[in-house]
């Protein structure tokens, strides 16, 4: 299970970021050379990948401690009360992973229901995109319950110096 | 009784543009008139919503007034696009005002209202028309198109309608529409004259207009029906009143200020160009036969197709 | 009722919960508490995802990654360093030099902040500058980014205000120079005063070599530059290629980065963008929530009917923009201020392309004035100091940006200059 979240995080998104680039380039290659070929719409289709490659990735940035967070308070706290509030941290987050589970699920039942597509030429079926959100948010879920069990499971699981080498972007 | 009624109205556009100052105009009116019963806020400039996303707002209930610009919902109700048919092309003010206050206007109200769950307050506002601009050469038939690359913000029915006079489509969005003229990237855009001049395109070298009216695009008042069906009758009247009373006021604005944006563009060394009625007629014959596949590609209603060919006499 | 809305706020803030989080709580709340469902919240979060201006974010990073793991941002700093060496202080100043011609490729503080400190904050330290310094000086030399053309925030403005993107593009360039002179200035007194180290002596064998080995990467923003400005792309494609350039030159010429490395360092661009992404989601729609609340209409209805001159309007915006940038994101803060800001320019005959650059150094500041300042948090990240020692020292170069954002308030001209110069 973990096995493949961290594949998920790792290599999808890694292949999406990559194809994104190539697409991107071969898009403004292509304008000089086949401009015939290209109608616009591209660039629509770049930013749904990455939408989906960066909600996917906010999953791993869990793991990594990589999301941006001001812990100067948490620095000068007694490291129980540190873990206390690390717990209460991930519940924080996990009530706003279940806010975009629950009512992006909405939004996309809303587009499909509407039957909602994008107005270029692409006319892309917008649910699919939506469904970033629902999804990316279950995946981020899954790993603030694996951080939340390990606060409270392990002792040593909140230290000082994750705290102070804590990587972020 | 004195039941307050609160309204969040939203619209993409800034108070200069005469879409929004008459908005402005018509809810400081109904507000009045109401003795305040009907209380409007407005939130231009897309403070609230984007049009392209304030269809989904009225319908959660996240605004209860909008006006979004026709263009903008057809990725929900695709039969806005019908501007983008042969059949439509080259009509004039009138004409077009005919067919929109008739049955395809009626057709698209009860879409918009079983599909965003929306009552349309009144007829169309109408957009100034849309026409074509250009860099380095000027455009003074349909002719010179060929081969032009033109900018489009990305609908399917500008596309498809600069297409079918020779022209390359180009998607460009707004923000980067002045770097792309600048260098070349696309040798003119669709706008209206009232754009070019507030995004001062002259100074990225854009000099000569084809008065082409290539499109003639509308903005449509909605009101989410729970919102609706809780105001009094005396109130939708005051509401439904109001607006039929400003509206040709409003039209004839629309068109005196575009015939002044003209001549602030020649006073910034514009040239303009206009297609005689005959070239007009010969396009609008030429594109006849590809009426079936546009209404495919556009995914929109026969009826409305027929219903404009039976308004303007036959293709 | 609503004042528990600044208090979970602060709250969450303090006790460290992830930015995205402080910013979607109280935003959830905030849209229950207006009893809206929190559907529309969730659709506002995803909408504002759909825009291809966003997409420059990513290919920026990417480009910053690439480049910094791919010894260019290392190529060019080496450079500088042997051109400027002999200067007291110097590597302060290649600091400097480095950011701005960074600034010139990109259109972001943070990216402009994560790929010039994550070369130039060891290297600084490991030759005796003390680390909040050298933390301050790329912290504020980073946020020249939006300053410098091209630039995100500008372009927004652009969208917001109907403006030419070229014209507000041009505005920045000299107020940019002047700021990073101004910098450069403070470098050179505090080495000085501090006997800072002097770099490489200037020799010709150097400067030749390692100005040859820098080639590659100098091509970089010579295609950015002569893309975009000669050029024959838009700003997100522009970012694009410098990532595209970034990885082919990595691989095929330095050489530090492996095929197999190639989906790792890509993911963890992504990564890196990602993070921004869904903060810079969220603080639209948290500043959706604070545009409906009223707050800012009625504090724009105060000032209207205060009779205000333009000079005291204009300090006066400084100053509520300084406490505004504190606590949000530059999007938010332009989203919330600009609809209701423009149209009062006309009335006081100020500038809006004036009012745009007084606004962007604003950005500039509020990326580095804790306790939401993206740029504070980027540094912390990447040095692995304590925020504390970043916000000490990013606090002079504060100082210093509010004195040239008082000059350049009071004195239109240095912005308004090159682009009547260039287009009349
Ligand atoms: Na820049
Ligand atoms: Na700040």
């Amino acid at each position: 299970m973990i096995r493949i979240l961290d594949l998920l995080e790792n290599w999808v998104v890694g292949i999406l970021g990559l194809f994104m680039l190539v697409f991107a380039l071969a898009q403004v290659a292509a304008r000089y050379l086949l401009p015939e070929l290209v109608a616009g719409g591209g660039e629509e289709l770049i930013v749904y990948i990455f939408v989906w490659a960066a909600m996917i990735a906010c999953a791993g940035q869990v793991t990594r401690q990589g999301h941006v967070r001001a812990n100067l308070v948490l620095r000068l706290l007694p490291i129980g009360v540190v873990r206390f509030l690390e717990a209460i941290n991930a519940l924080a987050a996990l009530t706003v992973c279940a806010i975009f589970i629950w009512f992006g699920s909405d939004v996309v039942n809303i587009a499909i229901l509407i039957d909602e597509h994008s107005q270029t030429g692409v006319s892309f079926p917008m649910w699919i995109y939506y469904l970033a959100l629902p999804v990316g948010a279950a995946l981020m879920a899954i790993r603030y319950v694996l951080l939340l069990v390990r606060i409270i499971s392990e002792k040593g699981s909140v230290t000082k110096e994750g705290l102070m080498r804590e990587a972020s972007v | 009784q004195d039941d307050v009624y609160e309204l969040r109205v939203s619209v993409d556009t800034n108070l200069q543009t005469s879409r929004t100052a008459h908005l402005a105009e018509y809810l400081n009116e109904i507000e009045k008139r109401s003795d305040g019963r009907l209380k409007p806020t407005l939130y231009h400039s897309a403070q609230l919503y984007a049009d392209r996303d304030v269809g989904k707002a009225l319908l959660q209930g996240a605004v209860e007034m909008a006006m979004p610009g026709s263009w903008t919902l057809s990725g929900i109700v695709s039969d806005l696009d019908f501007p983008g048919l042969p059949s439509f092309f080259g009509v004039s003010a009138e004409e077009a005002r005919e067919i929109v206050d008739g049955e395809v206007g009626e057709i698209i109200n009860a879409e918009l209202d079983a599909k965003l769950n929306s009552h349309v307050i009144g007829r169309w506002h109408e957009l100034e028309p849309l026409h074509t601009y250009s860099v380095d050469k000027p455009i003074e038939s349909f002719e010179d198109m060929k081969g032009m690359r033109i900018r489009h913000p990305g609908s399917a029915m500008q596309s498809l309608q600069i297409s079918q006079k020779g022209a390359t489509p180009v998607v460009v969005p707004w923000p980067d529409v002045a770097l792309a003229l600048n260098q070349g990237q696309v040798d003119g855009l669709v706008s209206t004259h009232n754009t070019v001049i507030s995004g001062k395109l002259w100074d990225t070298g854009v000099k000569y207009t084809f008065e082409d009216a290539n499109s003639r695009m509308y903005q449509m008042m909605l009101i989410a029906n729970p919102a609706w069906e809780k105001l009094p009758d005396d109130l939708k009247a005051i509401m439904e009143d109001t607006w039929e009373e400003m509206l040709p006021t409003f039209l004839e604005r629309v068109r005196n200020s575009d015939d002044r944006d003209r001549e602030v563009l020649v006073e910034n060394g514009f040239t303009v160009y206009q297609p005689t009625p005959e070239q007009l007629e010969a396009l609008h014959e030429a594109l006849a036969p590809t009426e079936e596949d546009a209404v495919k590609e556009l995914k929109i209603n026969p009826a409305i197709s027929e219903a404009i060919i039976k308004a303007r006499g036959g293709m | 009722m609503a004042a528990i809305v600044p208090v979970l706020f602060f709250v969450l803030l303090a006790f460290g919960a992830p930015i995205f989080v402080v910013l979607g709580l109280t935003a959830s709340l905030g849209f229950s508490l207006n009893g809206l469902s929190l559907v529309p919240f969730a659709q506002k979060v995803i909408d504002q995802l759909n825009s291809p201006m966003l997409l420059s974010i990513p290919f920026f990073v990417m480009a910053a990654t690439y480049m910094e793991k791919g010894g260019i941002a290392h190529a060019l700093v080496e450079m500088a360093g042997a051109w400027l060496g002999w200067l007291r202080g110097s590597l302060g100043i290649v600091a400097i030099v480095a950011c701005v011609i960074f600034a010139a490729i990109c259109g972001s503080s943070v990216a402009t902040c994560i790929a010039m400190g994550t070369i130039l904050i060891p290297a600084m330290t490991a030759r005796g500058y003390d680390r909040p310094f050298a933390l301050g000086l790329i912290g504020a030399s980073g946020t020249l980014g939006i300053l410098i053309p091209p630039s995100l925030p500008l372009i927004l403005y652009a969208v917001i205000a109907d403006e030419s993107v070229p014209r507000l593009f041009l505005a920045g360039v000299v107020p940019g120079l002047l700021v990073a002179l101004v910098f450069a200035g403070w470098v050179v007194f505090r080495a000085h005063r501090r006997g800072l180290p002097k770099g490489d002596p200037l020799t010709i064998d150097n400067v030749v070599g390692k100005t040859v080995h820098a080639l590659p990467a100098l091509s970089i923003p010579l295609i950015i530059a002569v893309g975009i400005y000669g050029g024959y792309v838009t700003v997100s494609e522009a970012a694009a290629m410098s990532a595209g350039v970034a990885l082919l030159v990595s691989l095929g010429y330095y050489r530090t980065i492996a095929m197999r490395d190639v989906i790792p360092v890509t993911a963890q661009a992504v990564g890196s963008a990602a993070v921004i992404t869904i903060i810079v989601a969220v603080a639209l729609a948290f500043g959706h929530w604070i545009t409906e609340s009223g707050v800012p209409a009625a504090m724009v209805r105060v000032i209207g009917d205060a009779g205000l001159q333009s000079w005291q309007f204009l300090l006066l915006i400084n100053l509520v923009m300084f406490i505004m940038g504190m606590f949000l994101e530059v999007a938010s803060i332009l989203l919330i201020t600009l609809p209701i800001l423009l149209p009062v320019l006309p009335a006081l005959g100020i500038d809006p392309i004036h009012f745009a650059i007084i606004l962007t150094i604003n950005m500039e500041i509020a990326m580095i004035t804790p306790p939401v300042g993206l740029n504070l948090f980027v540094l912390t990240g990447i040095s692995g100091a304590q925020i504390s020692e970043t916000i000490r020292g990013v606090s002079p170069f504060v100082v210093l940006l509010i004195i040239m954002l008082l000059l350049i308030t009071f004195v239109p001209q240095l912005s308004l200059w090159l682009p009547t110069t260039v287009y009349g």
